[in-house]
């Protein structure tokens, strides 16, 4: 029993941390630029799905796979940003929910059509024998996944807090007039924010399509959940994503495990509504 | 009635065409789609009502729609109700999701009710898939009895046919049309346009924001609730497709693409896309990719919805029908 | 008929204290201007005033009933209506329907006798279009009825701001700078209206900069520093008090 509970625990905080990596993408999106970004499970989705062409398909290196498909969701995320998101930045969040949801279907749907509907798995050079730590049956993919996860957590929070660039992007989102006029280019601060956000999400999708598998419709669930992480986190807390989502992560599998899979999802839904209404600024927030 | 004058030529036109449609239109399949799109009327008239006349985008009519088909389902399978009381309870219990789910999200900022919404039509979505006692699980429920209308003595009628569902969908829609015209043209409409426009302000005139937010949001959800009555017994069925993602992008596509903040915009949308996949049938696969795609292009480009381009068109044909009648009636 | 009267109003953000022991009385038909330097929290009282804002503590008087805490709703059927200190307009609105919002208060109709179309219901809608127009006009802005109110130059759009509040049948208005981002010719029209409204029964409190406007049409003035009241009492007087010379050109704690 205790084993099943520890099981569950581990499991729960290795899909949490990609719930994390998703949060974190989103939090710089959602969270800094206020952007309800409806198609970010899709960015996740393409760079599961990129990645996989180039594996299964070119049969190019798994790891220079990662980053050719972090390459090429940079790219589309940047290119999604100018073109859809820029335009209604003012306009209000009607139009950008609107947008991002039919980006979002329209995403998903040719996915659909280019890949077809079966879900696919990432070849990886892992071994796939499993390791014991201590309770736990861990499989190599998922110590690469959390290690990742960690690493860029890490990354992201050093950028925003001691880099140049994150100094001008929290200038930019706390006053984007005042930030202007003192030169720094508002324009650009949102294209590498959102371009930042989509290859985080990337990365999400990779990691979980090399542990699971990768399929058009993945992004769904997965970009709900990265909304409710974001808003555990407190809206702009990387730290407090990541942690959020190995909370989430950990009570769908308790939940899943001990009282019913059918309504796992639904654990993040009730979390959510429950944070907004009496404790707003999130779990971590200020 | 005051509001018959204020109708133009164009309205008219789409009138009589509705009424007569069952004369000239023979084939089923087109007339399911003019049923569906009676259906789809009713649904996105309502959800107007929340986004675009008080501006809140709610992401969750889905789950009234639902709630208001399994409803209706259940009382007339399991209690033989008659159908005007599955109707009204459908209606009721909508309205009551409404209250209870509205006067949670709308405590909170544009950004998260949004998000909200859809969580709470999210987890009806799972309660309808997993209770698979109550409501047959993801197969849904068959054999949900048709509509009847018994008045002991006088009238005995099952709606069976298409013509008899399409009349009746057709009722429907123009008393949802016109409580929705009454309410816009109101002090009650003008609260929900002030709350859209400039929600400070509105209270700073008396208006209680929260109250008329959430008014407008049962109303909405009710609307729902009658559409998900007419489909259960119309399709015979429910599924939980109803509380789906599907369901809720059709309406947000209609809404986006008609033009909210009208009544006709929804009307011109749910036209537009119920005729759609007619003419996509080749591209059956990419259907979905051009949904997307027509959305994305619709919100940035023609943000006030198709209705608007549409009026100098109505207004020309409007100045020509008030030129004809002055010379036929000074030449009489 | 109405009269204002603050109590010890205080209002406290973390450290800083905003407004401290904030008293004064605003009698019936009269005109008093809240005055002071930028920051001094006259703006923070008007929030307080009309719901926006809790204070910590102290009361406010409103014919003879403490609204104090009561929401920004409620407080506006009760007849006291204010404008902001930055132009509020529905703006996509044509004015004589922005003004119509205006009478919501003043008007009852519930859903079910809209649904029906009552009688009553009729005529009310005939009586608040009559009073909309009788409000453009007294305002100077029938010509300007039909246009969309975003379009029109910003001068007017004060004006309309004051109009809207003025559907709403007030006893007491409450005015934030209403003079602002006007010319001189456009400042003379307002402080007519303004006299104009008076005399029309309605109790004004006015928040403003311009001087000349000020002691113009004010019955008395209330100075504030800092959040204190450092004056108060007729304009000839407020104009040779020092410590009111001395807040303006600064340097005072």
């Amino acid at each position: 029993m205790f084993e099943q509970f520890v099981t569950h625990m581990f499991n729960g905080a290795i899909i949490g941390s990609a719930y994390g990596l998703m949060g974190v993408g989103l939090t710089l999106i959602f969270g800094l630029m206020n952007v309800v970004n409806f198609a970010h499970g899709e960015l996740y989705m393409l760079g599961a799905f990129f990645v996989y062409s180039l594996v299964a398909i070119l049969q190019v290196n798994y790891f220079l796979s990662i980053l050719l498909g972090m390459g090429g969701v940079l790219v589309f995320g940047g290119i999604i940003e100018r073109f859809t998101i820029k335009p209604i930045r003012n306009a209000p969040i009607l139009m950008t929910a609107l947008v991002t949801i039919g980006l979002s279907i329209f995403l998903k749907n040719t996915a659909l059509v280019i890949w077809g509907g079966v879900p696919k798995k990432i070849p990886n050079p892992f071994p796939s024998a499993s390791l014991k730590l201590g309770y736990v049956y861990v499989t190599q993919p998922r110590i690469f996944a959390l290690l990742l996860t960690i690493g860029v957590v890490i990354l992201l929070h050093y950028l925003i807090k001691k880099t140049k660039l994150g100094k001008a992007m929290r200038a930019t989102f706390e006053n984007k007039d005042a930030a202007a006029l003192m030169g720094i280019r508002v324009d650009r601060i949102y294209l590498y924010t959102f371009a930042i956000g989509s290859v985080v999400a990337a990365m999400a999708g990779i990691l979980l399509g090399t542990i699971y598998l990768v399929y058009p419709t993945m992004g769904e669930l997965a970009v709900l959940k990265a909304f409710i992480i974001v808003i555990m986190g407190g809206m702009g807390n990387f730290v407090g994503a990541f942690f959020s989502g190995i909370i989430l992560g950990i009570s769908e599998s308790l939940g899943a495990g001990f009282i019913s899979t059918g309504y796992k999802d639904a654990v993040g839904f009730v979390i959510v509504i429950l944070v907004l209404l009496f404790r707003p600024q999130g779990l971590f927030g200020e | 009635m005051d509001c018959l004058k204020r109708l133009k030529l164009v309205h008219w036109v789409v009138i009589l065409l509705a009424f007569a449609a069952p004369l000239f239109v023979k084939s089923g399949y087109l007339m399911h789609i003019l049923i569906d799109t009676g259906f789809f009327i009713i649904l996105v008239t309502g959800l107007n009502i929340v986004i675009g006349y008080t501006g809140a985008l709610s992401l969750g009519q889905q789950a009234f729609l639902g709630i208001g088909g399994y409803t209706s389902a259940l009382l007339m399978k399991n209690y033989h109700l008659s159908y005007l009381s599955c109707l009204t309870a459908a209606a009721l219990l909508a309205g009551i999701a409404g209250l209870l789910i509205g006067a949670v999200c709308l405590r909170l900022r544009s950004h998260y009710f949004v998000i909200v919404t859809l969580a709470f039509a999210l987890i009806m979505e799972l309660v309808c898939i997993n209770w698979v006692d109550l409501t047959g699980g993801p197969m849904g429920m068959p054999g949900i009895p048709s509509p009847t209308l018994y008045i002991p003595g006088l009238v005995n009628f099952t709606f069976q046919t298409k013509t008899h569902y399409y009349y009746l969908v057709l009722v429907m829609v123009f008393i949802g049309l016109y409580v929705t015209y009454r309410l816009i043209h109101s002090r009650i409409g003008r609260a929900f346009i002030a709350i859209r426009e400039n929600e400070e302000l509105a209270k700073s005139m008396g208006v209680n924001t929260f109250g008329y937010s959430l008014f407008a949001f049962v109303i909405s959800s009710m609307y729902a609730g009658v559409a998900g009555s007419f489909q259960a017994h119309y399709l015979n069925l429910v599924t939980p497709d109803m509380f789906g993602f599907y369901s809720m992008i059709t309406m947000l596509l209609m809404i986006a693409i008609g033009g909210k903040g009208t009544i006709s915009g929804p009307i011109l949308g749910a036209i537009i896309i119920s005729m759609l996949p007619e003419f996509l049938r080749m591209a059956e696969m990419y259907r979905l990719s051009i949904f997307g795609f027509l959305l994305v292009i619709v919100t940035l480009y023609i943000p006030d919805g198709i209705i608007y381009k549409m009026m100098p068109i109505s207004n020309a044909l409007e100045s020509w029908k008030v030129r004809l009648w002055r010379t036929l009636s000074s030449n009489s | 008929m109405a009269d204002l009267e603050l109590k010890q109003l205080t209002i406290q953000f973390g450290g800083l204290v905003a407004l401290q022991d904030l008293s004064f009385h605003v009698a019936e038909e009269e005109i008093v201007a809240l005055i002071g330097p930028n920051g001094a929290g006259k703006t923070t009282a008007f929030n307080i005033i009309t719901g926006f804002l809790s204070p910590t503590h102290g009361q406010i008087i409103y014919s003879r009933e403490n609204i104090v805490r009561l929401p920004p709703h409620q407080i506006a059927s009760k007849g006291l209506f204010r404008t902001f200190q930055k132009t509020n307009i529905f703006s996509s609105v044509s004015v004589f329907d922005g003004v119509m919002m205006g009478r919501h208060s003043r008007t009852k109709g519930g859903f079910l006798k809209i649904i029906f179309n009552t009688n009553d219901v009729r005529m009310e809608e005939e009586k608040s279009k009559e009073k909309v127009e009788a409000i453009l006009d007294f305002v100077g802005l029938a010509h300007r009825k039909d246009e969309m109110a975003r379009n029109l130059p910003s001068g007017e759009q004060r004006l309309l701001e004051i109009a809207v509040a003025l559907a709403g049948e007030p006893n007491l208005l409450l005015l934030d700078e209403p003079a602002t981002g006007m010319n001189p010719s456009e400042k003379e029209r307002v402080m007519a209206l303004i006299k104009k409204i008076r005399s029309n029964g309605i109790t004004i409190l006015l928040v403003e900069h311009d001087m000349g406007l000020v002691m113009g049409i004010s019955d008395r003035i209330v100075v504030l520093n800092y959040g204190k009241k450092i004056a108060e009492g007729k304009p000839r007087e407020i104009q040779e008090n020092e410590e009111v010379i001395r807040a303006y050109l600064g340097g005072v704690g």
